[in-house]
Parts: structure tokens; C-alpha cells; sequence
């Protein structure tokens, strides 16, 4: 038995603290379940390890994703702190991008958000900076000095810099950074052409600010987790970014931007790892929580990447995994509007106080409580952290606040909120693969969260789609894709030049320096480890376009020199053009706008276990009446113990499978087959 | 299962509703892949970026039934279009997979710019729909590009008009017109790939209006299209039950047409009893020969959006919106223009229409309705010869300004508003692409107008020109009449172009023309919103704040709220908690 066999994931979620250990000698995954605690979040992840028996011996690292830096943002519980900009430009926080949200087009309250430094906080610096990093105006340090010494430093945890074209050439940045590290020693600084070189001073600037903000949150939870986990005897830490990479401690609490919407960033890189372990390249993902349903897309094996995205209306650029959200989960809260339609988008019951069935002073009716008066959740479902559903609250929830008003029973308002919710996740899936120009027909969709095995192979069947994949520990599939993460550090640097300008030579420069740049972040704070590999790629377009696409080659860069890159990437570039766009025009100029560098670890492949359990035949437990969506009716199912379901049982609905924590409906039509990661592989008959 | 107190009726009516739900999802899902397609395949930056489209599904009567939200100013146009088609297809029926083009204002269309496409859904021989879309094209030709030139003073001038005829033939690309089309444009490659881009997408809906028909059956879909229609319009009819009866005027004014400097009134008279409703227009000026003429179906777009915004947020945007306002405009007014009125720059009184609108509707609401917002939008080009590429460049920019106090809040500063949404382009990417440095990009302190609520602040940009023989052209409006304030609130501060600020300071009228030499500087200033309330009524922690942060100067306070306030101001701010804050 190898020292450090296992690894452990942790997700802390707002309700409950999920840890997963793996065997990565026998691919065996256990699962523990401790309600999680805000004032102390390490307690329950060490009583959660104490609950598998060995204590922590033989664990070899622990994985973590933390939702601080998200809730942090969301919660409007950032400190205070400076912005440092061009004179000229300290109001491009406010201004943004002129756009009002989508969501504000009928409603005139509703606003892009205020930004997270006061106008009086936004000092101006007396420099500039051209188009092509050439010193219009130098650094005035005198006055930059005289501004800071005027500012009460007792009172300041954050400061970001952002000069115009700092990502052409940072040298003003970083004097800046000088000056301000000699007048406020100890600050935390953070520089807008160290976080994001990219150009759109917006966006780079808010990306600046959230990190600046952020590190005072983040860093010295990161450091009390890390002495506390090695002082329990685990030796080493990784932190989940939401690049579907892990870094160490030490480098998540210099980087915190990059930890922001990280939550479901290994679900989404999990399904990819599991689908091509599966043959699959190409498949949705859906994870459907309490409040929200995240929907990812995964192509060539990889799930889909994106550069700028958004937290609580806050632009954002770095690397992600393109995940998107649609309020729709288990708690979203059922109404009868003003008239007389039922509604499911409005509200959410959150995690507190949860739906009614819960028991925990919730009054009014939700989608679990629809689930659970319908049969397809039992109401003792093991694995869901002690605490049983109660079907008179949910039934009195769904009597007061539906039925009354529109006088029917129950069952057929249950019946109409699933009905409804359904279609809303149906155009959120579906918009969303639209987006990617995808047929969404021809693919499996994933399901996991703890309320996706109910609902997702109905959606698959509302979608004309014809197999749905239920993961094993479908209810923590997320800290099972924390095992699998590799290690990982990106760079990016802008280029901005017609590709025909651009010579073979003059961009394995760039690779190089970007390689370098990432290693030597890794190798400082110990991230190193052998085997790391340098994926790049290029971001192009035609000329005068406004957005453009990522191009990879699928070929990591090495210090040896390759020839005919550029060429390459150009025809890559009218292929991928015309496959998502519709068109390509040779005549046009093609530009390389940037490139950017992956420095990544190994993934490791999905664990199969070593023997499936439960070698008998597979038994029946019982059988309900349950409804199911697709045939508008109740159906007589067969009810299952997943966990005792040997590989290769075969199950047709209408069934419902139960463990974990979810039940998994198994409409009729479908059947559900385990496979050898015990996965329910469920098609259309 | 309990059945306590089942009524068949009413279960009946529930899953009747429950299925109107998901068929609206499942309709607005086909209208979104109408616009993810020409989006996805369009090739200039206005569809792709700015969106400025819409895409709508029609049943076999023509009646919207869903639309893609992307662009309000555009959703009138489908239905006005639509009734216009109807007529051209009485004369002329319509074979599957042809798709008509359209952009003439005076038959149901916006401005030149803006072209409609309409599309028969034919399941086998039977007509059971249209699918349609609006789309904002960068090149159709005309006497400039983009345009959007003032001194035009002819439709004629401002680019290809197409009556209703047929782009696509049983599928196929009716060759002749491809051919008209690619003779009379700057940049045919572009703007036939997004015609192409927007039929295309009329054809995906086509598809996916089948599929739709085909899943839920097309009864079920008719059924549910009166229940969806008339669901938009009892919510309408439940918000006017909430107003009085009678007669509520609103006006507002646009400062001239660029030709002469003559200002031209706007006046709305809203005239409801009970649940029916008129919208008189007809006080409205005669057309200007200038380019701001705004046609019917803008006008109508600005009428209806008010009153859905007024009405109900949750209003699903189909045919019952049209039907619960009768809408009476004076044909050869500027907001119902005769051949061969101008109408590039209909923004310009097209915003102010929805500003009467609010107005009105504000009488009727008291304390629901927000202040008067900018209602313009400053479009500025710069074009010249870039001495270093030796090619002409052409940089263009569009502005907005500051939106009205509202009845809780401040205005939110330097925002798009209402009907008008766009985004701006980067100080980054301007200097990336052209000769010019851009000094500033910065809120206007003391433009918004004082109230117990801010009205928002307006913007300036400093824009040097790095080379000599530049033309600067724009169009800006409301920099002689103020935005007006609402419940007391003060009004906001006129927008400006200044030639070379600090030193020449020379005043540039809002539309022209005007020559610039290398290092010369305009400043663009785009005028505040109006502030909503009291000014004595002002939370002083947020005029302290205002001050602080220098949204607000000190005589601004002095002036707007008064001696003993500033006072109060100042002292809260030396409190070391409250300056920190």
C-alpha cells in the first residue's frame, strides 16, 4: 500500500461540507456529509475525513473549492480599498460599457451594479501611456507620493493599479507599484498588467479591483486552512480556480480573482474526464442544486473554455470554464402571479429555510416539495446529512399558496410546477448550447447536483435528446472532479498584429516567455511538480472584428523549434471561422490578437473500481406510484438501492433509484444500465 | 392521491395555462435561435456586439406571438411591418422558402438602416405562420456611409429603400436582387453576409417553428397563442385599472433638425376611459427637412414601451401590447413623416415621444414613474487619412447621457436608457485603431439634475486628433432645452461640443460639419438627467456622499439646496466615520 494513496475533495457548500476520499490504488470513492460551519469552515472538513475510520493516514493531498471569493463578491463583503489610474480615466468603473443589464430593458430599477471603489477612492495618476507603450507622460512620483501620504493607510486593505495600455508595456504599473509599496509598506497590491493584460481598460481594471479587494478575504483564509490541514498531518493543499486548475495556497491567495465562480468549474471538467473515459467527446452537462442550475458544454474531449465572464455583474478576465446559471433548483419557489399564472422564476427559498418539506420554517412551495408529493424523492432518503422530508408542511405550502387561488388540488399544481420549471430549464440548456452552435439532439447530457438525477433525464427527454449519464456520487460530483484536477498556472500576453507580420521565430518568442512566466509563478510557491506540459493558443480574428476565437492546434509547446506554426494556425483559424461562424473569407487579414499559455499537471483518468459492489443479482426494494413529466401521468415504478446495484444491472423505467442522498427517475421509455464506473447510463428505448 | 376538492373546470383551465407556460418557453427558445443564428453568422459589429435586433414569430393572421428582447426601439416595427406584408401578400401570395426584405419607413418600416425580413411557415400546403426579423445594417449604400450624415435632407439620399420583395425564392437567392444590392453598397462583402446571416435565420425558425408545431401539435399552439396574447393584454388592462381616467399631456422638445435652429415641440395627450385608451400624437410638429424624422412605427415602438414599462415588467411583448393602446398620429407630422422625409437620426425624436410618454404616464402614477431622462444620443465621426497606413479612417462613437432620478433611487451615472441601448468602444481600442488620443472619459459633475434623487450624471470625452484634415461630424440634441425634472426635482445640465476646452473654448454646433488641424481637441459633453423630488428632501448622507465623491461641487450644493445645507454637508464630512465610508 503506497503512503499517500488517497486523496480527499472538499466542496463547502452553504448547507453542507461534502468530502470525497479516493483510493487511487483500488478507484474506490467514499463520501461523507458534515453540515458546514460558517464561523469555523476547517472543522467540519477535518471531521468529515474522521468519519472514513483511517484518520488521515495515507492521504496524500487534500483538494478544496472554496466559495469565499464568490460569496465575498456577492455578498458585498469586500473591504476597503484604492483604485491608482490614468488621469483622465477614473470614472471607467462607472461608465462601463454604457449597457444597462438585460434584465433592466422594461424595468428601470435595475441597474449594473455600483462599483466596488467609491469615485473619492479612485486617485488619478499623472502619466500616459500610447497604443504602442511608448511614454506620452512620464510618472509624475512626486505627486503620486504627496496623494498616498494624504490617504489614511490604517483604513486601506486593497490597492489595484490600472494604467491605460499597461498590457503593451508595464513599466509605469509597476513603478507605480514601487512607490506605493515605499509609502504603504505591507499593503496588498495587485496590478492590472500582472492579473489581466488584456485590452478594454474596463474590463482589466474590474478584474484589478476584484483581486486587489479579494486578497484581504482570501489570503488569510487560505494560510489558517493550510496550517491547520499540514498541522493535522495532510502534506499538501490545493485550492480550485475556476480555470478547472489547482494551485497551491500560496498562489490562490496572490491570485484570488482566479478562485472567483470556481464552485462548478470541477463538475464540468469532471463529465469531460468521465466522457472520455467513456468514448465521448462531446456531451451538455447539467448540475442541479438548491438555488441554481449550472450548465457546462464539453468539445474535443475538453470542456469548453472562456476568457471573460462576470460575478454579480462584475466583468471578469481570466481563464473559466463557460459555465452558465440559471436560477432553477430544488429550492426555487412556486407563486400564482397576478393572474392567475404560476410562476417559478421569482424567488428562491435558499438554502435557508430551504423548501417546506425540509422542515425548517419554510412556508411556501418549492420544486423539492413538488418531488416530494409527487413520490419521485422518498421522503427517507439516506445520505441527506440526518434529516428527513416532510410531506405536510410541503403539502399545506402548495395548498395555501397555489390551490387556493386557483382552485385545485395538489397533486395537479405539483404537477404544473414541474411542468413549468421544466420548460424554463429546457430554454436555459438549450439557449445556452445554442450559443456554443451545437445540436444538442445529438449529445448525452450529464446530470449531477443533488436535485439532477430527479429531473435530468426527463430534460434529456424533453430536449430529443436520447441518453443521460447519472454519475456515481451524482449528489458530490463536483469534490470527485477535485481528485482529477491537475495542477495549473496560465499567462497571457496581447500581440494585436495581422498574422502575415508575425514570423515563426517571433512567436515561439512569446511562447517562451509566457512558459517562463507560468513556471517561475509555480516554482516559487512550490506548485512545480514534474510532468508539466505548456498548452497554448492563439486568439484571432478577421480584421476590424470585435470578437474573436480561440485557436489551438492541439500541439504543447516545447523549447524545440516548430515551423510553420503561424501558417497553421491561419488555416486552423478559416476552419474553426466557418464551422461556428457560417463563413470564412480568405481575402480578409487575419490577426493574432493574443496568445495565452496553460502550464498544466496531469489529469488523472476517471477511477474505475476495482470490482463493482453488491456481485449478486440486483434486488427490488419496492415499487410507488410516481409521476413523471413526459407522460403527463402516475406511473407504478420500480424502486432500487443504487448503492447495492451490481455492474451491469439493467433497469427500465418507470423506476426510481434511490442512494446518495438523490433519487434518480428513470422515466418510462428510458432504460438505465450501471456501467463499470457504476454510472446509470440511461437511454431511450 | 388526495382529491379534496377537485373542480374539472378549474384543473382544466390550470393545465391550459401550465401549457401556455411552456409553449411560451419553448416559442421564445425558437425566436432566441433566430437571433443566436444571425448573431452567430452576421459579420458586423452592430448585430454581433450591439445586438440591435429582434426577432419575432407570427401566427397565420399575421399577430405576434413571441419576440426576442434584444432591442425595444425595434418592436413595434414587427407588427406595424407585418400589417404592411399582409397587404403585399394579399397581391402577391407567398411560396414556401420565400423570404421578402423590407425597409421603407413609410411602409411599416424604422429607418434605411433597419431591415425586415418576413418568412412564410408552411406546413406542407397549409400557411399556419410567419417568422420575421429586424436587424440594424451597417452599409445599404445612400450618400454616406453608416448613414447617419446630417445635412440629408431626402429619404433617397440615405440608402437602398426596399419595398417588399422577394430576397429568397422557394428557398434560392433571387439572384437579381443579390446582384441590385451588391452594385449600390461600400462593402458588399459585410452587408451580404448579414443579409445572408438574417435570412438564415429566418430559415432556422422556419425549422424550429415546425418542430414546435409538430411536438405540441399546432391546435394546441393556436389554442395557446390567443391564451398568450391575451394573457399580455390582461396584465396591461389590470395596470391601467390602477390609473384615472382623463386626459394627461406631456411634452418635450428637440432643440432643432441641424437645418435651421428652429425647436420642435413633441406633445403627447393620453386619454383614458376605463380600460380604453387613446394616445393623441397629433399635437406633434410638421416633418423637419433635417434627417430626425421619425417614422410610424418608431413612434408607435416609443409609445408602447412606455406603457408596458409603466404597466407591468413581467408583460410578455406579443400582439396584445398593440391592442390595448389605440395610437393616433397627424400623417406628415414628425412622428408620422410622408415621402421623402429624412429619417436617419429618428433616435433623436423618437426618445423624446417616449419622454412625453413618461411624462404623461408620470401624471397619472404619481410617485412611480422615474424623472426625464438625455432622450439623445450624440453620434460623433471622425474621418480622416491615417498618415501611417495612408488608408481613411472613419471613427465613430455614439454617447448617451444621464437618466432621470427615480422614485427610490439616484439615477444610475452615464448609463443607456429606455428604448435606446448600446455600448461604447474603449478608450483602449479607439487609440489602437486611430489617430487620436483621448484625454478624458469622465462624468460631468453637477449635471444631474438636484431632487430628493439625483437625476444621473451626464459624460464628456477630450478627443485629440493626431493628424491634420479630419472631418468631424455629429449629431447631438438637448444642448439648448435642459432635461426637466419630475415631483420638483431640478433639471439636468444641457450636453455641449467644445472645440479645443481650456484654450479656444469655441462652442460647436449640435449637427454639423466642421474641419479639424493635428492637436486640435473637441470635447464631447452629453447632457445629465433630470432629478426626481424635492431637493429639500435629499438624504444628507447621500449629498455628503455626492460631494465626497465629487459628483457634486460644493456651489452646485450651495446654489440647489442651500447655504445652511452645505453646511450640514460639510460638517458630516469632517466626522472621520463618514469620510471613510
Amino acid at each position: 500500500m503506497a503512503d499517500n494513496q488517497y486523496r480527499i475533495g472538499i466542496d463547502v457548500g452553504g448547507t453542507f461540507t461534502d468530502v470525497v476520499r479516493l483510493n487511487t490504488d483500488t478507484g474506490e470513492l467514499d463520501s461523507a456529509k458534515v453540515p458546514t460551519d460558517y464561523a469555523d469552515p476547517v472543522a467540519p472538513m477535518l471531521a468529515g475525513i474522521g468519519l472514513f475510520g483511517a484518520g488521515v493516514s495515507g492521504i496524500g493531498s487534500l483538494r478544496h473549492a472554496t466559495t469565499l471569493a464568490t460569496n465575498a463578491v456577492i455578498e458585498n463583503k469586500l473591504p476597503h480599498g484604492v483604485l491608482l489610474t490614468t488621469k483622465g480615466f477614473r470614472d471607467v468603473l462607472d461608465i462601463g460599457r454604457i449597457q444597462r443589464p438585460e434584465a433592466g430593458i422594461y424595468d428601470f430599477d435595475i441597474d449594473n451594479p455600483q462599483p466596488l471603489i467609491n469615485r473619492a477612492d479612485r486617485l488619478e495618476v499623472v502619466e500616459r501611456m500610447d497604443a504602442r507603450g511608448d511614454v506620452v507622460i512620464p510618472v509624475d512620483e512626486d505627486k503620486l507620493r504627496h496623494m498616498l501620504r494624504e490617504l489614511n493607510s490604517s483604513d486601506i486593505f486593497g490597492i489595484s493599479i490600472s494604467l491605460l495600455f499597461s498590457f503593451v508595456n508595464p513599466v509605469h504599473e509597476k513603478q507605480v507599484s514601487e512607490v506605493v509599496s515605499e509609502e504603504m509598506p505591507g499593503v496588498y497590491v495587485s496590478l492590472s498588467s500582472d492579473v489581466s493584460p488584456e485590452i478594454r481598460e474596463f474590463e482589466r481594471t474590474s478584474t484589478v479591483v476584484l483581486d486587489a479587494l479579494l486578497k484581504p478575504v482570501i489570503a488569510p483564509y487560505l494560510e489558517t486552512l493550510e496550517q491547520r490541514i499540514t498541522a493535522a498531518g495532510v502534506p499538501s493543499v490545493w485550492i480550485m480556480m475556476a480555470s478547472g486548475g489547482l494551485t497551491s495556497c500560496a498562489l490562490a491567495a496572490s491570485r484570488p480573482v482566479n478562485i472567483v465562480n470556481s464552485g462548478p468549474a470541477a463538475g464540468v471538467l469532471a463529465s469531460a474526464n468521465l466522457g472520455r473515459a467513456l468514448g465521448i467527446n462531446a456531451l451538455i452537462t447539467i448540475d442541479m442544486g438548491g438555488t441554481s442550475l449550472d450548465i457546462g458544454v464539453v468539445e474535443n474531449g475538453q470542456p469548453v473554455q472562456k476568457f471573460e465572464g462576470q460575478i454579480a455583474g462584475y466583468p471578469l478576465r481570466v481563464p473559466m470554464i463557460d459555465v452558465s446559471a440559471v436560477a432553477a433548483g430544488g429550492g426555487s419557489l412556486a407563486l400564482v402571479d397576478e393572474i392567475g399564472f404560476i410562476q417559478v422564476d421569482r424567488e428562491s427559498a435558499g438554502s435557508v429555510p430551504g423548501p417546506a418539506c425540509y422542515g425548517r420554517g419554510g412556508t411556501r412551495p418549492t420544486i423539492t416539495d413538488a418531488d416530494l408529493l409527487l413520490n419521485r424523492l422518498g421522503s427517507d432518503l439516506a445520505g441527506r446529512g440526518g434529516f428527513s422530508l416532510d410531506r405536510v408542511p410541503a403539502a399545506a405550502a402548495f395548498e395555501v399558496e397555489i390551490c387556493t387561488h386557483l382552485q385545485i388540488d395538489v397533486p395537479s399544481a405539483a404537477a404544473g410546477v414541474l411542468e413549468i420549471i421544466q420548460a424554463r430549464m429546457v430554454k436555459a440548456i438549450a439557449g445556452h448550447t445554442l450559443e456554443q452552435g451545437l445540436d444538442i439532439r445529438a449529445l448525452p447530457l450529464l446530470v449531477y447536483g443533488g436535485a439532477g438525477p430527479t429531473h435530468g433525464v426527463e430534460l434529456a427527454e424533453a430536449m430529443g435528446m436520447n441518453r443521460a449519464i447519472i454519475p456515481y456520487l451524482a449528489g458530490n460530483f463536483s469534490a470527485v472532479g477535485l481528485m482529477l484536477c491537475p495542477v495549473r498556472w496560465d499567462s497571457a500576453a496581447m500581440v494585436m498584429r495581422p498574422a502575415e507580420d508575425m514570423s515563426d521565430a517571433g512567436l515561439a518568442e512569446v511562447l517562451r516567455k509566457l512558459d517562463s512566466e507560468a513556471r517561475v509563478r509555480m516554482a516559487t510557491t512550490g506548485d512545480e511538480e514534474s510532468g508539466l506540459v505548456t498548452h497554448w493558443h492563439a486568439h484571432m480574428r478577421y480584421a476590424g472584428q470585435s470578437y474573436d476565437l480561440a485557436i489551438d492546434l492541439g500541439v504543447p509547446w516545447t523549447a524545440r523549434p516548430a515551423e510553420n506554426l503561424i501558417s497553421a494556425l491561419v488555416a486552423e483559424f478559416h476552419t474553426q471561422h466557418k464551422r461556428r461562424y457560417a463563413y470564412r473569407s480568405e481575402e480578409e487579414t487575419v490577426e493574432i490578437v493574443q496568445i495565452r499559455v496553460s502550464v498544466r499537471g496531469e489529469e488523472m483518468e476517471f477511477p474505475a473500481p476495482a470490482h463493482v459492489q453488491g456481485d449478486g443479482a440486483a434486488v427490488q426494494t419496492g415499487q410507488r406510484d410516481v409521476y413523471f413529466t413526459g407522460v403527463r401521468e402516475n406511473r407504478q415504478a420500480s424502486v432500487w438501492q443504487r448503492p447495492s446495484l451490481p455492474g451491469g444491472t439493467e433497469i427500465p423505467g418507470p423506476a426510481v433509484i434511490e442512494g446518495e442522498g438523490s433519487s434518480a427517475l428513470i422515466p418510462p421509455g428510458w432504460t438505465a444500465t450501471v456501467d463499470r464506473f457504476r454510472n446509470l447510463d440511461v437511454r431511450r428505448d | 392521491m388526495p382529491n379534496n376538492h377537485l373542480s374539472n373546470a378549474a384543473n382544466t383551465d390550470m393545465r391550459d395555462r401550465v401549457q401556455a407556460q411552456v409553449i411560451r418557453y419553448a416559442l421564445e427558445l425558437v425566436a432566441e435561435d433566430m437571433a443566436m443564428t444571425l448573431m452567430r453568422t452576421a459579420r458586423s459589429t452592430v448585430i454581433k456586439e450591439v445586438q440591435d435586433l429582434s426577432c419575432a414569430l407570427f401566427d397565420r393572421h399575421g399577430r405576434v406571438i413571441v419576440q426576442s428582447k434584444h432591442a425595444p426601439m425595434l418592436l413595434a416595427g414587427s407588427t406595424l411591418t407585418m400589417s404592411e406584408a399582409l397587404k403585399h401578400m394579399e397581391r402577391t401570395p407567398l411560396q414556401p422558402g420565400d423570404v421578402l426584405i423590407a425597409n421603407d419607413p413609410f411602409r411599416g418600416g424604422q429607418h434605411i438602416m433597419d431591415v425586415m425580413m418576413i418568412s412564410p411557415v408552411f406546413r406542407s400546403e397549409e400557411l399556419i405562420g410567419y417568422v420575421g426579423s429586424v436587424a440594424h445594417h451597417s452599409d445599404l449604400g445612400g450618400a454616406s456611409p453608416g448613414g447617419v450624415a446630417g445635412g440629408l435632407t431626402e429619404i433617397y439620399a440615405e440608402g437602398l429603400c426596399f419595398p417588399f420583395v422577394r430576397l429568397y425564392i422557394a428557398g434560392e437567392e433571387n439572384p437579381d436582387l443579390f446582384a441590385m444590392i451588391e452594385n449600390n453598397i461600400r462593402v458588399p462583402h459585410k452587408t451580404l453576409g448579414d443579409i445572408r446571416a438574417q435570412a438564415s435565420s429566418c430559415l432556422t425558425g422556419i425549422r424550429r417553428y415546425l418542430e414546435a408545431a409538430e411536438r405540441f401539435g399546432l391546435e394546441t399552439i393556436e389554442r395557446t397563442t390567443d391564451m398568450l396574447i391575451a394573457e399580455t393584454e390582461d396584465r396591461l388592462k389590470l395596470g391601467l385599472d390602477k390609473l384615472p381616467d382623463g386626459e394627461f399631456t406631456g411634452e418635450d422638445v428637440v432643440d432643432d433638425d441641424g437645418i435651421t435652429d428652429d425647436p420642435i415641440p413633441i406633445r403627447v395627450k393620453i386619454i383614458k376611459k376605463g380600460r380604453d385608451v387613446t394616445v393623441d400624437l397629433a399635437g406633434c410638429a410638421d416633418q423637419v427637412p433635417g434627417n430626425i424624422n421619425c417614422p410610424l412605427a418608431t413612434t408607435l415602438a416609443a409609445v408602447q414601451y412606455g406603457f408596458m414599462i409603466a404597466l407591468d415588467k413581467h408583460v410578455t411583448p406579443n400582439q396584445g401590447v398593440f391592442s390595448v393602446v389605440d395610437i393616433k398620429t397627424r400623417k406628415g407630422s414628425i412622428v408620422d413623416p410622408v415621402k421623402p422625409a429624412a429619417t436617419a437620426a429618428r433616435t433623436n425624436v423618437s426618445l423624446k415621444v417616449q419622454e412625453a410618454i413618461l411624462i404623461a404616464l408620470g401624471k397619472m402614477m404619481p410617485g412611480k414613474m422615474m424623472a426625464p431622462s438625455h432622450a439623445q444620443i450624440s453620434h460623433v465621426a471622425f474621418v480622416g487619412r491615417d498618415p501611417e497606413t495612408g488608408r481613411t479612417f472613419s471613427y465613430n462613437d455614439i454617447f448617451g447621457g444621464g437618466s432621470g432620478g427615480r422614485p427610490t433611487q439616484d439615477g444610475r451615472d452615464a448609463q443607456d436608457t429606455h428604448m435606446a441601448r448600446f455600448k461604447n468602444t474603449p478608450t483602449e481600442m479607439i487609440e489602437h485603431e486611430y489617430p487620436v488620443r483621448i484625454w478624458s472619459y469622465e462624468l460631468l459633475p453637477d449635471s444631474g439634475g438636484a431632487g430628493k434623487y439625483r437625476g444621473a450624471l451626464g459624460l464628456a470625452r477630450n478627443v485629440e486628433v493626431l493628424t491634420d484634415g479630419v472631418v468631424f461630424s455629429r449629431y447631438g440634441d438637448r444642448q439648448r432645452n435642459p432635461v426637466p425634472g419630475a415631483e420638483g426635482g431640478g433639471v439636468g445640465q444641457p450636453g455641449r461640443f467644445i472645440l479645443n476646452p481650456g484654450k479656444d473654448d469655441a462652442p460647436l454646433k449640435s449637427k454639423g460639419v466642421d474641419p479639424l488641424k493635428k492637436g486640435d481637441i473637441v470635447r464631447i459633453e452629453t447632457p445629465g438627467g433630470g432629478g426626481y423630488g424635492m431637493a429639500a428632501d435629499r438624504d444628507e448622507a447621500a449629498l455628503a456622499a455626492d460631494l465626497r465623491d465629487g459628483k457634486v461641487t460644493e456651489e452646485f450644493i450651495a446654489a440647489e439646496f442651500g447655504r445652511q445645507k452645505l453646511a450640514l454637508v460639510l460638517a458630516r464630512l469632517e466626522e472621520p466615520a463618514e469620510a471613510a465610508k
